[in-house]
């Protein structure tokens, strides 16, 4: 079976890049695997396993995606690694892998480099909804900031309305967003390193009673609420007995910097900027603590989390979204409403019974190796596959159905009982075709 | 009985599917009934047109005219055989070959238009859903009701019938030259006939007949002719009138024909009407389904190599090709292939 894979690939400074090539592997033992980027620069060693192939939205040999049996998208929110794919996914039907729920600023970032962006984000918009415009003008007008435009108004749907078939980490979540999604969904656990690559469980303790925590990723989002934490650790009692280290990429360091200055943190707060793949995972097995809050979250399934768990990291992240779908025993969760308060009751807790706190790491380690390989998601897509393909079958009826409604609006027909009566005729017609007839005949 | 014949027509071409509409027509009112060719005209590009030309047959209501019930409906081609009627019986000639056997081919035009694959998808589940309407389903050929099976999971039943004017056949000469008439088309691959020839060792030569689909085709096979330096080899005739295709065929050495995966192939059932061998390929579909390699023609992998080393074989041994010639005359003498037999299973 051949499968068209359309991703950002390593050494792009990304999640999904990452976890893209741990998944390969699996993919290759099961379908005969092109990967399709856009970006200039890939890992040699994945040019030496994999057809790599470039491509340009505006410009497609189209016989290469019609004679696959599987195009697969991998959506992410970030518009330097993910417009031209989202741009792809628009135009051909593939199978659509939603990294996020939320997907309003990529798609923001992505007709931004468009002309008529305005008009087309307002068009877009309307489809969506009177709130959504007036959110929209909100933030066109510099009165709502994007990503609370994103919490609300999602727009998940956009990028799933040519979709044959959707894959989601966070379904739930997915299905709530788009509650009438026509395409087939499958739910299955982000994947993650090959069994060999797994660090080994480990059990931490405590050095002098001092706790060394970690934050890390893309830290630029106000979601990602580092600006609270640093708060909320200056007003923690016992403070001094905290270290926090700061890992990724932070657009003005200067003014955290200032931020650290004025909350008296500089010694509990240390600023590494972006690390190396193995630099951060040094820094994973010699920490205490992970903090991986997200509020408001975006649905995102957390690559960072399961990166935690690999190294047995007990984390404390935001009880929302696919985090509060964890089980329980595998992350400390703080209410977002209460997050200060939750943040210094886990950390008296770690002080005081460390050992106790440890275990959350183990747990989750055991729950990576359960639910998310590579093996089971590679198993899961091709298990999906004849499921795409007999939706995909019915696929063309929608534009066909839309041309015979212009045609008949050609027609002029006035009296609209007998307007609807022909329009009746040809849906049943349609569906007779696309073998989407209820028995009923509706 | 009142009855329609359905077929469908590339408007200004003129093939096999034709002929073999209007030859039923023929055996139809020859047996007594009341019969009328429906042609729908149909245009395969871009895509999508194929979904329009499908739902606008599906809109049609052919159950009655003048207030008289039609009794009986015979779909012969996509989409025309998906008008509905509730005592429709398919004889298939072919399905939208694109969408199946041809799909991924060099030839497959759909697959090189973005929306390709979806109205390639939506063809196949329209064929398993429609086609399950008729009361029957027989194939023209073996190679056809394959299909149909491999592709929709249908089961049909193959139905042969004899070519136009087929009691007009006769053997005459043995001529020097090999004789392939048929439509010009990438799909009967005259261009590797071409390729085949300049490799003969044998002084080979070819007459071809037939129109050309698109008059650039004929061109370029010209072309190809002057560049390999066959000119005095080969004949290009255009389009012959019936007295002469039949005289063509009489005097030849034998008929090549080496199709993709012909449908049926009246040309095989020509030739040996006509007591001559037919040098075909192993993938060429329905005439494989009547030549007895190394006893009535030859079948040769479809590549110039090996079709010349028929051709040569052919040129060079004269009593063969002669007995060969004789005995597919005899076999499909014994096929007993007669339209008395196609009316009655068709309107049984």
């Amino acid at each position: 079976m051949k499968l068209n894979f359309f991703t950002p690939l390593p050494p792009l400074a990304t999640d999904i890049a990452q976890c893209v090539s741990r998944v390969l592997p699996a993919l290759a033992a099961r379908f005969d695997v092109t990967l399709w980027t856009s970006q200039e620069k890939v890992d040699k060693g994945l040019r030496q396993s994999f057809r790599v192939r470039s491509f340009r939205p505006d410009n497609v040999d189209w016989r290469e995606l019609n004679y696959a049996d599987i195009n697969l998208y991998n959506i992410g929110n970030d518009a330097r690694f993910h417009a031209p794919i989202l741009e792809f996914a628009r135009r051909y039907p593939g199978v659509v892998l939603m990294h996020d729920v939320a997907v309003h600023e990529l798609i923001y970032a992505t007709l931004e480099r468009k002309p008529l962006c305005l008009e087309r984000y307002m068009e877009l918009l309307e489809r969506d909804g009177p709130q959504a415009v007036e959110a929209g003008r909100a933030f066109l007008a510099g009165k709502l900031a994007l990503r609370d435009v994103s919490v609300r108004h999602p727009l998940t749907w956009w990028p799933l309305e040519r979709a044959a078939g959707v894959v989601s980490h966070n379904a739930e979540a997915l299905r709530r967003a788009v509650p009438r999604l026509d395409a087939p969904l499958l739910d299955t656990p982000l994947p993650w390193l090959p069994k060999a690559q797994m660090q080994k469980a480990r059990a931490r303790v405590l050095d002098a009673g001092r706790m060394e925590m970690l934050v890390c990723g893309h830290l630029n989002s106000p979601n990602r609420r580092l600006s609270q934490l640093l708060e909320a650790l200056a007003t923690f009692p016992l403070r001094d007995r905290l270290l926090l280290h700061v890992a990724g990429a932070v657009k003005d360091e200067k003014t955290l910097k200032q931020k650290i200055a004025a909350l008296g943190l500089r010694s509990q707060v240390k600023l590494h900027g972006y690390l190396s793949e193995k630099a951060l995972g040094r820094l994973m097995d010699s920490c205490h603590m992970a903090l991986n809050l997200r509020w408001p979250s975006v649905g995102e399934a957390s690559g960072a989390q399961l990166r935690f768990w690999n190294h047995s990291l007990p984390t404390v992240a935001t009880k929302t979204a696919w985090y509060a779908q964890q089980p329980e025993d595998c992350l400390m969760l703080v209410d977002p409403e209460r997050e200060a308060e939750d943040l210094h009751r886990y950390w008296n807790l770690a002080l005081g019974d460390y050992a106790g706190v440890a275990q959350f790491g183990l747990r989750g380690r055991e729950l990576l190796e359960r639910r998310h390989s590579a093996e089971s998601f590679a198993s899961a897509l091709e298990a999906f596959l004849p499921v795409v393909e007999r939706y995909r079958e019915s696929l063309a009826a929608r534009p066909l159905a839309e041309r015979v409604g212009r045609a008949l609006g050609d027609l002029s027909v006035e009296d609209a009982n007998l307007k609807a009566s022909i329009a009746s005729r040809f849906a049943c017609r349609i569906a007779e075709m696309s073998g989407t007839l209820a028995e009923d005949g509706r | 009985m009142r009855v329609l014949v359905l077929n469908t027509q590339v408007v200004f071409t003129k093939g096999g599917a034709e002929i073999h509409a209007d030859s039923l027509m023929d055996a139809l009112s020859r047996a007594g009934h009341d019969a009328e060719l429906v042609n729908i005209p149909f245009k395969w590009y871009p895509p999508e047109k194929i979904l329009d030309n499908l739902l606008a047959c599906r809109m049609l209501d052919i159950t009655e005219s003048n207030g008289v019930p039609v009794d009986r409906v015979i779909g012969l081609r996509f989409p025309a055989y998906h008008i509905p009627h509730p005592n429709k019986v398919l004889w298939i000639l072919h399905q939208h070959r694109t969408a199946f056997d041809l799909w991924g081919k060099p030839i497959c035009d759909i697959g090189c238009f973005p929306d390709g694959r979806i109205v390639r998808d939506a063809i196949a589940r329209a064929e398993k859903e429609l086609l399950p309407e008729a009361r029957a389903i027989f194939a023209n050929s073996n190679n056809v009701a394959q299909r149909l099976e491999r592709f929709c999971g249908i089961h049909s039943t193959p139905l042969y019938h004899p070519p136009h004017g087929a009691e007009l056949f006769h053997s005459g000469n043995d001529d020097d030259y090999l004789y392939y008439p048929s439509r010009i088309s990438g799909l009967k691959r005259q261009g590797l006939v071409l390729e085949a020839l300049a490799r003969t060792r044998q002084p080979v030569r070819v007459v071809f007949s037939g129109s050309a689909d698109n008059p650039e085709d004929l061109e370029r096979l010209k072309e190809t002719t002057k560049k390999l330096g066959l000119e005095r080899r080969v004949d290009w005739l255009g389009r012959v009138s019936h007295e002469r295709m039949l005289e063509l065929y009489a005097n030849c050495r034998a008929v090549v024909f080496p199709p993709l995966d012909e449908d049926y192939g009246y040309i095989t059932l020509e030739a040996m009407l006509s007591s001559k061998p037919v040098i075909t390929c192993r993938d060429s579909g329905g005439p494989l389904e009547f030549v007895r390699d190394g006893e009535s023609g030859l079948v040769a992998e479809s590549e110039a190599a090996p079709l010349a080393e028929a051709m040569d074989r052919i040129w060079k041994e004269r009593t063969f090709a002669v007995q060969a010639g004789k005995l597919g005359r005899s076999l499909i003498d014994e096929l007993g292939i007669n339209w008395n037999n196609v009316v009655s299973k068709l309107l049984a």
